[in-house]
């Protein structure tokens, strides 16, 4: 939302995703993170004079599954290029990238929030390109070191529209893209890790202007939350700029998470400041069309199918559906639980979307856990619901075998049985308590037969806890019902 | 005998079989009798007359392979040479296709071939091309069914190929020769694009050609020719690549060159190109400058560094050069070449940008904005002697459109505040403001000015307004408004003068003829203003300079209070100037006039200056200031007047001794004064002085340094009554010795 209710805000997002390719793009290292330094390079990596690149293939299928996941054109012509800089962990002194003639263009996608129509915002274009190497600065006096280990991981850069007009519509086109390239298996999404980046580019204007404002770039923004937050500062500050009568300066920002600001690095370079040129050791890359048929086949369910499915073939609410596709972790768990109840006899996905959404969730998030690291597998998820679907358990008893599972882990059917939790549904031991439940209250009863039928819960109150909770509420109310004429 | 027989069988038959090989051999070794019929299917296909010196089999290359002796592929225009000529070239046919009645070429390959393209602009090469590829087929097409676009080809090889470019319309008849040609090309055919390798050399340099080609057009027309070709050449055979680089005023040194080409697309559709061309340490030396460095004018001499690179260290340089275009060529149209991008760098930040389109070889309309990103040190770059710009770069952007030569029209907007400009006497240094808006045409013919405006950006009062043509006849009209104390910023030569006031110029220049000398005509008005320390008014001076002569009709001002009108004639073309004028005072009030700094004994004129005269003298040709020798004549008035400082009881009473007449509260007062004045160099004669007051005539004569000393001899009549001590009738000479104080006075005797 606006911050200040005569500014518009623009945000244009830059998201550099690294690939999940098994090895490098231009050789054969392997693309792994977390690897001793400098122990995963070769004279390509390095940049040694009259090595050659070799295109990857993968990384290629990887663009075009991503540039169809968002609707975009693939371009059957495509050039690297040459863009020239220098920097110490860039030991060619010149990225290769895509400039004028990108991979993917034109694409879309659509962003969730919370009671809002769904909105699109545009993706001007996907590029391939190599990444650069890493300097480290902690721990050393005196000097730099230079890790070129990440020299040579395949990137995507996917360019949005600045269609965003707000902070919480930065951190849903994330979420989305995220969640796409997670599907798609082509990024592990990883934000900490450096494995999906983000830079922002933020301007304002006052609403009703057509043209843009001055635009600054940030950068080192390595959580969703922290676009955010280095977005809404940003816009703060161009606004005080404003409105003092300075004006806002075309710069690249750095964000401090620590000290939630931002500060300013360096002028903003234009592309011409890159010196672009065709890369003349990689020729330019075609593709058939039928090569591209071929990946579009193949293409995994996306999230926004996903959650359409959801919803038409489950019945599932759009934020159940939303929440449920947001992660393919997620989707994958949902799924997976769901297949136990169905196989149970019991399709209920109303109930396994609730069970995931409020319980396992509502606990993850207090432990501060991912769905990935849940102690709760989704086969034991599904096991419970699928006892609760077929009357074995109650509600109440579930959340308890639920909290056990959480903190000691097991199978719910185990759970159950062991400690003896399983639900009465035998008629008739559950009428013999009903009997000495009406014996023991004549008094209830009569005001009962006096009209005072809400007197029933507390009846069943009784008979459920003569049972310990065992006894299936909806057989007591039916036999209270009988008993009591 | 029977155990011999079947070994003199075995030795009959090889002897037969040898026989046999031996007259195939010859008899498919010549295979000239297939010449008439390739000689015409040639000709058919190409559209050009072919002669083949002779045909052969050649097994070695082929089982199914003949070998053209000595093609050679002539030009439709007989003043053209040969558009083709191949020493070998091999045909090689699919063997199943032999069979079919359509024998179909699996490769060819010519051997030292030598191809000749003319560029001529009314038969474009391209055009006549796709002319003859389209005949060739209809051609085909009406007498075997079988058109060219039917073609594949499984491979064209190109061995040790020459390839020459001539450039027919140049003046002087460009040619470009590039030899080592070697080139593949597989499976040509009009369903799928077609693999290219190339390698040439131009001027020794290498470059290699990689990419595809087509598919082939079905209509054969080579603008419809898909291709995505790269180019690229590298840093080797520095010693060539400074020739081509060099000119015949600038020798270029250089330690790397590297450039690069990426083509695609087709010329119907749009044929892209991106091109990186650098040039590392790069020197670049003027071969038309002495060896000496030139000495900045003294006014900028701090201000600017030796730019004359022939002496002393110089830094290379890092340039580079970067453009995307678009070359649209079609049928009908002529060729169009729109820049999306283009960039020139210096030493790694981008200077120039340009955006536009050119036609027709830049022979056609262009459209091009140039815009400076980042200026530069002009002492780079190796700019002619007379180049009038050092410094920094002015900033801005200009552009261009037009057809040339009908008509270019240029707009300029620049900024000069950084750099220094040295059109002497003009100089301006850096850091001094100046901001520069053009809109001029050219054609062949002339070049006209619509505007050109020269401001002050910090004071826009200041400005030159200039607009005319520059040729085929100069003839400006130049409007001046500019703060006389800002004039030195930009003519350092007036300094001196000092001057205050807004100067407002109108001026007219000319030539009466092409070749004949400029002449001007104009107005300079300053309502009020200052000159050292005169200070005047309604200055109105009209001037006309015509063969070299600077003619003022009448110049009007106010000084003092008075008018003076001057008429005068200054000879531009000496050296120095020699100025002859009339000069005409009325009613100056010459206490008004500043103090003679030189003065000391505190004597001032005062009083109503009238005089008129002449004044021949000597300016000084860059400060226009007064120089070598002074002439002048006249007579001045004064009415009334007096000569302050000077104790008039002293000068009328004493009788015997010298005295000092000087006193700072006395005066001399007459009713008129008169006198004859010479002056020549810093020596004012005055004859015949006459003082007249009520009481007293003085005449006399006597003389004025204009350094403050001087002598006068007087004869006194007086009515005063004797017995308050002042004398009748007597003679003095009053002396200035220049002493602070001390006008001296000496009786004479009658």
């Amino acid at each position: 939302m606006p911050i200040d209710p005569n500014y518009e805000t623009v945000i244009g997002l830059e998201v550099h995703t690294q690939l999940r390719t098994k090895s490098k793009i231009f050789c054969g290292c392997p693309n792994k993170f977390g690897a001793e330094a400098n122990s995963q390079i070769c004279p390509v990596c390095a940049g040694f004079p009259g090595v050659l690149p070799v295109m990857n293939r993968e990384m290629v299928n990887m663009a075009i599954k991503t540039g169809l996941a968002i609707n975009g054109q693939i371009k059957k012509l495509s050039v690297f290029s040459r863009k020239n800089y220098f920097y110490p962990d860039s030991p060619t002194g010149y990225q290769i990238s895509q400039y004028d003639l990108p991979i993917v263009e034109h694409g879309e996608l659509f962003i969730d929030l919370p009671d809002e129509p769904k909105k699109r915002i545009g993706v001007t274009r996907i590029h391939m390109e190599v990444d650069a190497g890493k300097s480290i600065h902690e721990g050393i006096v005196g000097a730099s070191w230079v890790d070129l280990n990440r020299v040579g991981t395949p990137l995507l850069e996917i360019v949005s529209e600045p269609d965003m007009r707000s902070s919480e519509d930065a951190g849903a086109y994330l979420k989305k893209l995220r969640a796409i390239v997670r599907f798609l298996d082509v990024c592990d999404g990883n934000m900490e890790e450096g494995s999906f980046r983000c830079d922002a580019n933020v301007s304002v204007r006052h609403y009703g202007a057509e043209k843009f404002g001055t635009r600054t770039e940030l950068k080192n923004l390595n959580s969703i939350r922290n676009v955010m937050r280095a977005i809404d500062f940003e816009v703060d500050r161009q606004i005080d700029l404003i409105e003092s009568g300075d004006k806002v300066v075309q710069e690249t920002r750095l964000w401090d998470a620590n000290k939630n600001i931002s500060r300013s690095m360096r002028s903003k370079e234009d592309a011409h400041d890159y010196r672009y040129f065709p890369e003349p050791d990689l020729p330019p890359l075609t593709l058939e069309q039928s090569h591209i048929d071929d990946i579009k086949a193949k293409l995994p369910e996306l999230p926004d199918a996903m959650a359409k499915r959801f919803q038409d073939e489950m019945g599932l609410s759009e934020y159940d559906a939303g929440v449920l596709t947001a992660e393919k972790e997620m989707s994958t768990y949902f799924e997976e639980a769901n297949q136990i109840v169905s196989n149970a006899g019991k399709k209920n996905a109303k109930a396994t979307a609730n069970w995931v959404t409020v319980e396992l969730l509502g606990r993850l998030n207090k432990d501060g856990l991912s769905i990935e690291d849940s102690p709760v597998s989704a086969v034991n998820l599904g096991k419970l619901v699928a006892l609760i679907q077929t009357g074995e358990i109650s509600g109440k008893i579930a959340k308890k075998v639920f909290a056990h599972m959480f903190d000691d882990g097991g199978d719910p059917e185990k759970i159950v049985a062991e400690k003896g939790l399983k639900q009465v549904t035998d008629s008739g031991s559950i009428t013999a308590e009903v009997e000495k439940v009406l014996a023991s209250h004549p008094d209830q009863v009569e005001q009962y037969r006096g009209g005072k039928t809400q007197i029933l819960g507390f009846l069943v109150g009784k008979v459920m806890q003569a049972t310990r909770g065992k006894a299936n509420p909806a057989m007591v109310n039916k036999v209270l019902k009988e008993k009591l004429g | 005998m029977s155990n011999r027989r079947p070994l003199l069988i075995s030795i009959f038959l090889l002897v037969v079989l040898f026989a046999i090989g031996v007259t195939v051999y010859y008899q498919t070794k010549n295979m000239d009798w297939y010449r008439p019929l390739i000689t015409n299917a040639l000709n058919r296909i190409t559209g050009h007359v072919v002669s083949i010196a002779k045909v052969t089999y050649a097994p070695m290359s082929g089982l199914f392979t003949l070998e053209l002796q000595e093609l050679e592929v002539l030009s439709q225009d007989p003043t053209e040479p040969p558009m083709m000529q191949a020493q070998e070239t091999l045909l090689s046919f699919s063997p199943i296709s032999l069979f079919s009645g359509t024998p179909q070429l699996s490769s060819i390959k010519f051997v030292n071939p030598q191809i000749n393209l003319v560029l001529r602009e009314k038969a474009p090469l391209m055009e006549r091309a796709q002319d003859t590829a389209m005949a060739s087929d209809k051609k085909l097409l009406s007498e075997l069914g079988v058109g060219l676009s039917d073609l594949r080809i499984g491979r064209i090889t190109v061995q040790n190929g020459i390839l020459v470019i001539l450039d027919w319309d140049h003046p002087e008849g460009r040619t470009w020769v590039f030899d080592h040609l070697h080139m593949g090309i597989h499976s040509l055919s009009p369903t799928r694009a077609s693999p290219l390798a190339a390698s040439a050399r131009y001027r020794s340099i290498p470059f290699t050609v990689n990419g595809n080609i087509g598919p082939l057009p079905d209509t054969l027309d080579p603008f419809a020719m898909p291709v995505l070709l790269s180019l690229e050449a590298k840093s080797i055979r520095l010693k060539e690549l400074q020739e081509i680089l060099s000119t015949d005023t600038i020798e270029v040194k250089t330690s790397r060159g590297y450039l690069t080409t990426l083509l695609h697309g087709s010329l119907n559709q749009g044929l892209q190109t991106s091109t990186w061309l650098q040039l590392d340490g790069l020197e670049l030396n003027r071969t038309d400058l002495p060896k000496v460095v030139k000495q900045p004018p003294q006014s900028l001499k701090n201000t600017i560094f030796d730019r004359f690179t022939n002496k002393g260290e110089k830094d290379t340089l890092d340039l580079a050069f970067r453009q995307k275009s678009v070359l649209h060529m079609n049928w009908y149209g002529t060729p169009r070449l729109e820049f999306e991008e283009f960039f020139i760098y210096l030493d790694g930040p981008p200077i120039l940008e340009a955006k536009g389109w050119v036609k027709n070889q830049w022979r056609g309309p262009l459209e091009l904005d140039v815009k400076i990103l980042n200026q530069i040190d002009l002492a780079k770059l190796p700019w002619p002697a007379d180049f009038p710009l050092m410094g920094v770069s002015p900033s801005g952007s200009f552009k261009l459109n037009g057809t040339w030569p009908n008509k270019i029209t240029y707009h300029a907007d620049l900024d000069l505040t950084k750099t220094i400009i040295d059109l002497s006497p003009l100089e301006k240094i850096a850091d001094t403001p100046m901001a520069l808006k053009l809109s001029a045409s050219q054609t062949a013919e002339k070049i006209l000015i619509k505007e050109l405006v020269v401001t002050h950006p910090a004071n826009p009062e200041n400005s030159v307004t200039m607009s005319g043509s520059l040729t085929p006849r100069l003839q400006l009209k130049t409007v001046i408004n500019w703060a006389m104390k800002d004039v030195a910023n930009y003519y350092p030569v007036t300094e001196n003068w000092k001057g205050s006031g807004l100067m407002k110029l109108n001026m007219d220049i000319g030539r009466k003829s092409k070749d004949a000398d400029w002449v001007a005509k104009g107005l300079l008005d300053i309502p009020k203003g200052k000159v050292g320390d005169v200070e005047f008014s309604k200055l109105k001076l009209p001037f006309a300079i015509d063969n070299k002569l600077l003619n003022i009709p009448h110049l009007q001002a106010v000084v003092a209070g008075g008018q003076v009108d001057i008429m005068g004639l200054l000879d531009l073309s000496q050296k120095p100037l020699l100025y002859e004028s009339q000069l005409t005072v009325t009613a100056m009030d010459v206490g008004e006039l500043p103090k003679q700094p030189d003065s000391q004994t505190g004597v001032q004129l005062e009083g109503y200056l009238f005089a008129h005269g002449t004044i021949n003298g000597q300016l000084d040709n860059k400060t226009f200031l007064p120089t070598g020798s002074l002439f002048g004549q006249g007579h001045i008035l004064v009415e009334p007047g007096s000569l302050s400082g000077l104790d008039h009881n002293v000068f009328y009473q004493q009788k015997t001794k010298e005295s000092i007449i000087s006193d700072e509260n006395k005066a001399l007062y007459w009713n008129s004064l008169e006198a004859e004045v010479t002056l020549l160099d810093s020596v004012v004669s005055l004859d015949n002085i006459m003082i007249d007051s009520s009481q007293t005539q003085i005449s006399g004569k006597g003389s004025l340094k204009l350094a403050g000393k001087g002598e006068f001899d007087l004869d006194v009549k007086t009515d005063f009554d004797s017995k308050q001590g002042f004398r009748k009738n007597f003679a003095v000479k009053i002396i200035d010795e220049g002493k602070k104080s001390a006008l001296r006075m000496q009786p004479k005797l009658q």
